[in-house]
Formats: structure tokens, sequence, C-alpha cells
């Protein structure tokens, strides 16, 4: 295994674009937009005075910052800063999706199609080191790339928040730093990167072996499929048959196809997650007692399961398909 | 000595064709091996039988390993250059040579940047930025920093000018082959290897047709330029094929006394590459 290193740093260079630049990008834009978000209500503030409502939300609005904050309202500040940092992370999650789709779709089934699988193969690494350094791309390497890029978006976020409220007068310990927990959510949000990639697992499972297992047109094995199946049951009506809601299938085996992180495995008990983060009243927590019950939830270790049976399928076919059409 | 490469009823079956039809062959340490045959004939699914890349039946040995289940293993000794495009276009020259010292550990990159300095390769290059030669010229400098036993090449030179063949062959010839090391090329230009080649072996539809080493070859074919009026003679002693040029024919023989021959006009040493359409003319019974 002392070649591993090496085996990672060959999928980071090849998914620069996808690993690095992706978040980078995703977190410039949103710097851009809250930027511009800032003017907005700076102009807002300049013609309508005090009252005025910029309607510019991170979770509060910016206005906030720039006007007199009673003492009585500092704990909505706390709780706007928790919902407001984590809502921040929502795009690269979402960039993260697109980004570990298409990377499990294309990682074994591009190189039979570029026939570079001929050159890695002339080299002494085994099939399974190979699937396997696509795996702990995807899974660790990639989140832990965004969990960066969302420390320094939340950083930076509350850098401008505090100069903000320092070019208004008010005070950056009070306002900002006082109320705001951003090493209690970093806590949170690393120690969800596993959980969130086993509870992906079986869809990073499914994604690769349909790449390994396509002789052609890799992107409509791994999609059609699973869709195919949730049509399919609602057609023949088996979720009814089974005595379940019809939703289930989707719930529980179409949408955990895809590494969208979406944790319905409570839906009965209260609301939705989204790897990791579940949708409160007022926008997106993450809280201790959530990853607790997602690590207690069967589902995720009977999906993980799948996952690692489908990874050794990958594998298997890593070694035994030849070059793609 | 053991052999290199050892092969019984080696068989590969597709859909529909039969690759390989319970093929023989030994190849022996040290030498250089011509693998000539037609398109389709097998060549391909025999070195990819070698390296681990196919599935077989029939009986494989590569430098005593089982080709299907040790291909890790195997490759630490086996180096292998297929048509040129195979080198991932995304990669820079410096992230090849930084990939392969991580994974093979008879690479020595000294070598291989000693190489790279007689190129215009930088090392900052990308693949997808280079010539179809100056991918070859990386994929060559990494593989001859290998120190394999065996080298496998399957057309290495396709596609590329004449310039870069023969220097080619040369470099591989004069700074990487040695007696310890066992070579296999297969290619279209045979008359660019045969002047480095030890032994050839000529595949038909999946059938070894001749296998001998150069010197043998040199002792078994014969090419006679004969007049006319000496053709009936000629014609009688069983020539492979005839072919004219300029009102007289051209004999090839196999096996043929050399005294008998030199009765019937002036002899030649054949070119791998006559004997090589006689050989498949005659359906593979030279």
């Amino acid at each position: 295994m002392n070649h591993f290193p090496t085996l990672l740093k060959r999928e980071y260079w090849e998914h620069r674009g996808g690993l690095f630049w992706a978040p980078v990008w995703t977190a410039v834009v949103l710097m851009v937009m809250l930027l511009f978000g800032i003017v907005v209500a700076e102009i807002a503030l300049r013609q309508h005075g005090v009252e005025a409502r910029s309607h510019v939300h991170v979770g509060m609005e910016l206005n906030a910052f720039m006007t007199h904050f009673p003492d009585d309202k500092l704990d909505e500040l706390k709780r706007g800063f928790d919902v407001g940092l984590m809502g921040l992370t929502m795009p690269l999650r979402i960039t993260l999706f697109f980004v570990m789709l298409f990377y499990c779709i294309g990682s074994l089934y591009d190189e039979r199609k570029d026939r570079s699988v001929l050159f890695w193969k002339s080299l002494p690494v085994s099939d399974a080191h190979t699937v396997l350094s696509k795996v702990a791309t995807v899974l660790l390497l990639a989140p832990l790339i965004t969990f960066a890029a969302s420390v320094v978006l939340q950083t930076s976020f509350l850098l401008i928040v505090a100069t903000l409220t320092w070019f208004h007068g008010g005070s950056p310990m009070r306002m900002v730093f006082g109320p705001a927990e951003p090493l209690a959510l970093w806590a949170r949000m690393l120690a969800d990167v596993p959980v969130n990639s086993l509870w992906i697992l079986p869809a990073v499972g499914w994604l690769m072996f349909a790449s390994s297992f396509a002789r052609g047109k890799a992107f409509l094995w791994a999609v059609v499929p699973p869709i195919m199946l949730g049509v399919l049951s609602a057609m023949s009506d088996l979720m009814s048959t089974l005595s379940l809601p019809d939703a289930w299938i989707w719930v529980h085996v179409v949408m955990r196809a895809f590494p969208i992180g979406l944790r319905f495995a409570n839906i009965e008990r209260g609301p939705v997650n989204i790897g990791g983060m579940r949708l409160g009243d007022d926008g997106p927590e993450l809280t201790w007692s959530d990853l607790g019950d997602t690590l207690m939830d069967p589902e995720l270790w009977i999906g993980a399961l799948i996952g690692v049976g489908l990874i050794v399928a990958a594998i298997y076919y890593r070694r035994k398909r030849e070059l793609a059409d | 000595m053991s052999a290199a490469i050892s092969a019984r009823g080696l068989t590969k079956r597709y859909k529909n064709t039969v690759a390989l039809d319970s093929v023989d062959f030994e190849i022996l340490p040290g030498r250089i091996v011509g693998l000539i045959g037609p398109n389709g004939a097998g060549k391909t699914t025999a070195l990819k039988a070698i390296l681990g890349l196919t599935d077989f039946d029939g009986q494989l040995s590569v430098l005593g390993r089982d080709p299907r289940s040790q291909r890790e293993s195997l490759m630490q000794d086996v180096c292998f250059i297929a048509d040129v495009a195979v080198l991932p276009r995304w990669i820079r020259v410096r992230e090849a040579i930084e990939y392969v010292q991580g994974v093979h550990p008879k690479f020595s990159r000294e070598r291989c940047e000693a190489f790279l300095a007689r190129t215009k390769l930088k090392p900052h290059m990308k693949v997808r930025e280079l010539s179809k030669g100056m991918v070859v010229q990386l994929h060559l400098a990494l593989v001859m920093s290998i120190d394999a036993r065996l080298l496998v090449l399957d057309e290495p030179t396709l596609g590329l000018d004449i310039i870069y063949r023969k220097e080619f062959y040369q470099t591989l010839l004069n700074d990487y082959f040695d007696h310890e090391k066992t070579i296999v090329v297969t290619t279209h230009q045979v008359e660019e290897i045969e002047h480095i080649l030890t032994d050839l072996i000529f595949i038909q539809d999946g059938r070894i047709a001749l296998n001998a080493t150069m010197d043998e070859v040199g002792e078994r074919f014969s090419e006679v330029m004969v007049s006319p009026d000496k053709r009936e003679q000629a014609l009688a002693l069983k020539p492979l094929t005839e072919r004219q040029v300029f009102g007289k024919s051209i004999f090839l023989f196999d096996r043929a006394a050399q005294g008998d021959l030199a009765q019937l006009g002036e002899l030649h040493k054949p070119s791998v590459a006559d004997i090589f359409v006689a050989t498949m003319k005659n359906g593979g019974q030279a």
C-alpha cells in the first residue's frame, strides 16, 4: 500500500478542475454575491434610513450589522450566525454533488475509452488499489477539500460582517465574534465528512460499478437503471403490494444510487437532512444529535454494505473488461 | 535457461471468432522476437494475454507467473508500450515521472531525466500538447528507465515519421537491450526491425505459421533469380513463390539444397517481408 499516496495524487492531477477549482470558484462567486448584497444594503440604508428593509439575507438581515442592535436580541444573532454560516455551504454541497457524480461515472470508464488504461495497467498497481484510490478520492479527498473551501468562505464572511459592523460604529466583538461559533460548527462539519461518506457509499459503489461494467455509454448505464426501477415499481403497484408507501422505493433505493447525501432515513420522524444538514424551521442546521441519529440508523449500514459489494464488483470488472467502444 | 514466455495450447475465443487457436511457443531470455502477422491474425491478442489484459484458455507462463492472476507482480518485471496514443492526455511530463517513480520499485528517475534531456520535452508540458513523436519519446524514456526483464512493444512506431522510427529502435538497442532482457515486438513495418531481431514468429489465423531464429531463417530460405529458359527446372524444385522482374523470375525456396539452386541463377538472401508474404500466400505451410 506504500504507493497509495501516489495513486491519490494521480487522481488529484487528473481531476484538479472538479476537486479543487470547482469549490474555489463556487466560493468566489458566493463572496462576490455577498459583497454585492452589502452594496445593495448600503444604498438602501442611504436612501431610506434606519428603517430600510434591504431584503438581503445571510441567515439574518444585513441591516442588523449597519444599525444599532438591541441587547435583548443578541441571542437571535447567535442563531442567525449558525444558520447563516451553514447556509453559505449549501452551494458548495451542490457543487460537490455534481463533482462526485461525474467523477464516479467517469472513474473506470474514461480510461478505457481513451485507451490510457493500457498505460495504467502496464504498471505494477493492482486493480483493487486503483479502484480503492478512486473511492478514497471521492469519499475523503473531495469532501475534505470542500470542507476547507467552506472554512475559508465562512471565515471571510465573518471578517466582512465584522468590518461592516465596525464601519457603522458597532462593536465587532459584541455583534460578530461573540455570537458566532465557527469552531464548534467546523467540528460538526468535519465529523459529518465520514458520516456522509458512509451514507453515500452505495451511490459511489453503484456509479463506479456502472463505470467499470459499461462497454459503452457509461452515463446511461449509471443513471437509467435506478430511475427505471422507480418508474417500473410505480407502474406495477409493487409498493402497495408490499404495503409500503409509494415514495418508499424512490427515497430508499433510487435516491441512494446518487451521491446526494439526502438523508430521508428519519423522514417519518422529522424534517429532511441534506448531507448532514437538517432543514430546520428557519434554515439549515447540523447538530451532533443529527449525526448520531444517522450513525444509529440501520439504513446507513445496510447501504454501506451494499456499497462495499458494488465496489468489489467494480474491481472485478476493472480486471475483466477490455477497452470501451 | 528457463523460458521467459512459454505458451501451451493458448486459446482465445471471441463470440464469433477464434483469435488464438491452441498456440504453442517458447521465448527464451535475451532474445528479440518479432511477432509478425496480418491484421486480425491474433498478434495483439497474444500480447494482451502475455500482459494479463485478457482472459484465455490453455497454459501461459510469463517470467514464471500466470498473467491472469498475477498481473500486479508481473508488471514489476514487464514493460509495455502499446501503440502511441495510450499516455493519458491530461498528464504533465513531471507528473508522469512522479507517478511511475511512486508505483514502480525498479524505476530510475535519474535515467529518465537523462533520456528526456536529449529531447525537447519539458517537465511542465502536457501530453495533449505534444506531437506523436514526442509522446513516444516520453513513453520510451519512462519505460527505458525501468529495469525490466521483458519488454513488450505493440506497433510502437505506428503513425510516427521516419526520423522518430529509426531513433526509436536505435535507442532501444543501444541504451536498453542486454542479454538479461527479452523484447517481443509486433509491427507492420517488418523491414524496419529485421536487422535487430534474433527470432521470428509468423502468426496467421490464430496459428503459428513460422517460429525460427534468424539464423535458421537465413539457412532455410533462399531467393534465386532465374532466366526464362531455366524456369521449368526451378518450378520442379517446388518454390514457395514466384514473381517476375524484368522478364526474369524470382523464386523463393524453403529448405532447398543450395547446390541445386546455385545452378539456376544468382542466389540472394530474401527479406523477412518477402518470406512473410510467401508464407502467408501458402496458408502458413512454410
